[in-house]
């Protein structure tokens, strides 16, 4: 049997996806929950994704794993805008754009409790248990060792803990 | 997994969800916040720019290339996509957009008065109070008058957000597409019409009275009582014709899209956040949002009128077309000529002329607004597809399919093996390598090229990854390993399977051991002597060599309640066991949590192999035909003619070995049969 040849995919899409559109079409809305999570806000979320889309347009030829690569520019541009904001900053701004009201009651304390973690915390919190990243790849990402993300988490759970439960 | 862990993981999608929401309702994104940050990141490379502007100022889109230009098209419009990463589907009601909410169905009931038409309906007593609806004007097809095929009722066919519901000549209703609702689950009942919403869908029974499925988080889908002429699914309302002509809405009422005005409609139509109707007297009112001006419509008299996503098209008497409100993408240019139905959708319109063919406009980024030739009785726009009844009464659509990736495409050739993850294939070939496609977003498509002159000789795929034994009988798995489902024990084993995010393997001493994510004790597997494993989605069950079964982890859906008996295989789905028995008869238990899709009634007879996927099973009979059960979704259970020598279930495609080595699959798309009276 053998044949072999002729045996790539019909619709063989380039890095995985159909294009840049396809990519687009796939991820927009994922690594918009992602950012809107990592800085709350999801105005600035929209703008990160948009700025994270547009490198990857960029980049298209070039990038092996494009999802992979847009994930990693999301989490650093969000990275990127906390490391230039107070959570006071951040805090007012995305009760400017979303009132609790706006939002289902039950989700209200949960919102203010992340709101209350530090950034780092936050972004520990979210990249481990919304985006599933392993320790290592999250440590990567905030530019720490993965004992300290433990760390991270272990704190921002004790915190989640008080305010939550 | 504490229960604060527990409520993270299930709780900050709908955080996203709900922020995202929120903001989609306001008129304008509220861009900068009044902040300015303008800087650029520096860390490792990979990073981007980072500069939001101030409010007022336009972002920096025009910086992006021509190449970017989709994305402006896309995100002008405001919409977010729906995304399915291949995990399950949880809320995304993210936008606002109705799209689709094709409106089509009334519009289309437009031409004949509701009343009357509905008259024609069964039985309703309800005398109409008035005649309303009898005054009702022109039909646009009766206006053109070109007798080439004449456009079928309204109603039945209707798109929505992404999704599409069509009546069938024996009056039931079939959806198919994105279910993230139960959108799709349509009762089964006597319908007349069918409406799709954004999420939900409406439909109109024989008996005058309306039902709706589907997303209700708005009160959308809970329909007034009583007898209706006619109804139409927007976003996240409803609205329905009265027989005394009065309208009257149900859901979402944040934009008064759901506060209809007083007097006569002979039909109604619900946009994303507005609603236009029509008068007895052929003049149009609309209601609800107005920021693009979607609920200004013309003066002047029209025979049908539908609502888009944030615009408006209307017919005229004299079978011209006018549309108004949101023209960023060119959807209210309606272009010249005679129409006998028209079908405004998310961002794009589509029309049904006179002499049959239909013709769309507006965006195309999906290729909605690219109709195929040949002529058609009826069309449906919706948020990013459009489809259309052909003449022969079959569907066929374009545009936005909400999940292909390429999953049920194989690629030519002899296999010696196949596997089916959630979004994913592959397939093993005889000279030991393998080949995937479809989703690759984490990289599960891409098997490592066997550098080291090494060889596979079977596989198996999970979520979003895949593990395969090598010939040395070691491990390798690729793809998502963020609960360390990519990331293999040592040692050989005889054999593999894995699971939605973990996996399990039998030792040659014959004993289990399963790795990647253990929130429910999946991965701890039980002591024993096993001649088989199956790792589902959030447990696992083994095959002892006795013929007994044992299983481990989440027990909410009655997964490991096994029965009593010998059995000669086991698979397990990703809430659900099945297990062949040495009589060849096949036994299926565990629900999963939400909805039973009759993934556990196996069918009778005989089978030689099992196959559990995410809601639904395959079995492989003696005489090598498959026979598939469970959710059937517009096509995942309807296995093409054998014979076939395997069969692998994913989420929503099926794949089976033909007798040839080749492999064929299969998955949800456009129903086939016939559609309307």
């Amino acid at each position: 049997m053998g044949d072999g040849s002729g045996s790539e995919p019909a619709r063989a899409p380039v890095n995985g996806y159909d294009g840049f559109e396809g990519l687009f079409a796939a991820k927009r809305v994922p690594m918009l929950r992602l950012a809107t999570l990592l800085v709350g806000s999801p105005a600035i979320a929209e703008e990160v994704v948009q700025d994270a889309f547009s490198a990857v347009n960029e980049r298209w030829e070039t990038v092996e794993r494009p999802a992979a690569y847009l994930k990693t520019s999301v989490v650093n541009g969000c990275a990127g805008i906390l490391r230039r904001r107070t959570i006071e900053q951040r805090y007012r701004a995305a009760r400017v754009e979303v009132a609790d009201s706006d939002i289902p009651e039950q989700l209200i304390d949960l919102r203010s409790a992340l709101d209350r973690l530090s950034d780092r915390q936050r972004l520990a919190v979210v990249l481990r248990y919304f985006a599933d990243l392993p320790d290592d790849q999250i440590a990567e990402a905030l530019g720490v060792r993965p004992a300290t993300v433990r760390s991270l988490v272990h704190r921002a759970l004790a915190a989640l803990r008080k305010e939550l439960e | 997994m504490s229960t604060l862990e527990e409520r993270l993981r299930r709780d900050m999608p709908r955080l996203a969800d709900a922020l995202l929401d929120a903001r989609a309702r306001e008129p304008e994104g509220i861009a900068g916040i009044g902040e300015r940050f303008t800087e650029s990141t520096a860390d490792d490379g990979l990073l981007v720019d980072i500069s939001i502007d101030e409010p007022g100022e336009k972002k920096r889109w025009p910086v992006l290339a021509a190449a970017a230009a989709i994305v402006l098209v896309v995100v002008a419009g405001a919409l977010l996509l729906d995304a399915f990463d291949g995990t399950e589907v949880t809320t995304l009601n993210l936008v606002a957009d109705e799209s689709g909410t094709s409106t089509d169905p009334d519009d289309a009931a437009v031409p004949q008065a509701p009343p009357e038409s509905e008259a024609s309906v069964p039985e309703v007593d309800s005398g109409p109070q008035e005649p309303s609806g009898t005054a009702i004007p022109q039909t646009g097809a009766a206006v053109t008058g070109v007798p080439v095929p004449a456009p079928l009722e309204p109603g039945v066919l209707s798109s929505g957000g992404e999704h599409t519901c069509g009546v069938r000549s024996d009056g039931t209703v079939e959806c198919w597409g994105l279910n993230s609702h139960g959108q799709t689950e349509a009762p089964e009942a006597a319908f007349v019409t069918v409406s799709g919403g954004r999420l939900h869908s409406c439909g109109l029974l024989t008996d005058g009275t309306v039902i709706c499925w589907g997303d209700n988080r708005y009160g959308q889908s809970d329909a007034l009582t009583g007898e209706f002429a006619s109804v139409t699914a927007g976003d996240r309302h409803s609205c329905g014709v009265r027989f005394d002509g009065s309208v009257a809405c149900w859901g979402e009422n944040r934009s008064r899209q759901a506060a209809g005005p007083d007097g006569q409609f002979s039909l109604v139509s619900a946009g994303g956040f507005h609603t236009c109707g029509l008068r007895p007297d052929g003049s149009v009112a609309c209601w609800g949002d107005n920021d693009s001006g979607q609920a200004e419509a013309p003066d002047g008299q029209f025979s049908l009128v539908s609502a888009g996503g944030f615009h408006t098209c209307g017919l005229r008497p004299d079978g011209s077309v006018a549309c108004w409100g949101d023209n960023d993408s060119g959807q209210a240019e309606a272009p010249d000529g005679q129409f006998s139905l028209v079908s405004a959708g998310g961002f794009h319109t589509c029309g049904l002329r006179t002499d049959g063919t239909v013709t769309c406009w507006g965006d195309n980024s999906f290729g909605g607004a690219r109709a195929p030739g040949g002529q058609f009785l009826a069309v449906t726009a919706g948020r990013f597809h459009a489809c259309g009844v052909r003449v022969d009464r079959t569907v066929e659509c374009w545009g936005w399919d909400w999940r292909d990736l390429g999953e049920a495409d194989p690629p030519s050739g002899q296999f010696a093996a196949v596997a089916a993850g959630a979004g994913h294939t592959c397939g093993l070939r005889s000279d030991n390598t393998i080949a995937c496609w479809g989703d690759n977003a984490n990289g599960q498509s891409d098997p490592p090229r066997g550098d080291l002159g090494e060889g596979f000789s079977a596989l198996s795929a999970g979520d979003a990854h895949t593990c395969a034994l090598r010939t040395d009988n070691t491990v390798a798995c690729w793809g998502e390993g963020g609960e360390g489902q990519s990331y293999p024990l040592d040692g050989q084993f005889k054999s593999v399977d894995a699971g939605s995010n973990h996996n399990c393997g039998v030792r040659f001493d014959s004993t289990v051991e399963c790795w990647g994510n253990n929130s429910d004790g999946q991965a701890d597997a039980s002591e024993g002597l096993f001649a088989s494993v199956a790792a589902g989605g959030f447990h696992s069950c083994g095959l002892q060599v006795d013929g007994g079964v044992a299983c481990w982890g989440s027990t909410g859906s009655g997964q490991l309640d096994t029965p009593e008996g010998v059995f000669r295989s086991i698979a397990a789905g990703r809430w659900h066991t099945c297990g062949l028995h040495t009589d060849g008869t096949v036994s299926c238990w565990g629900d999963r949590p939400y909805g039973d899709y009759g993934e556990t009634g196996a069918p009778d007879g005989q089978f030689l192999d099992i196959t559990a996927g995410d809601t639904h099973n395959c079995g492989l009979r003696v005489d090598g035909g498959v026979a598939c059960w469970g959710y059937d979704d517009g096509g995942r259970t309807r296995a093409p003619q054998g014979p076939f020598t395997s069969v692998v279930a994913g989420d929503f495609h099926t794949c089976g070995l033909r007798a040839d080595s080749t492999v064929a699959c299969w998955r949800a798309t456009e129903p086939e049969g016939r559609f309307g009276p």
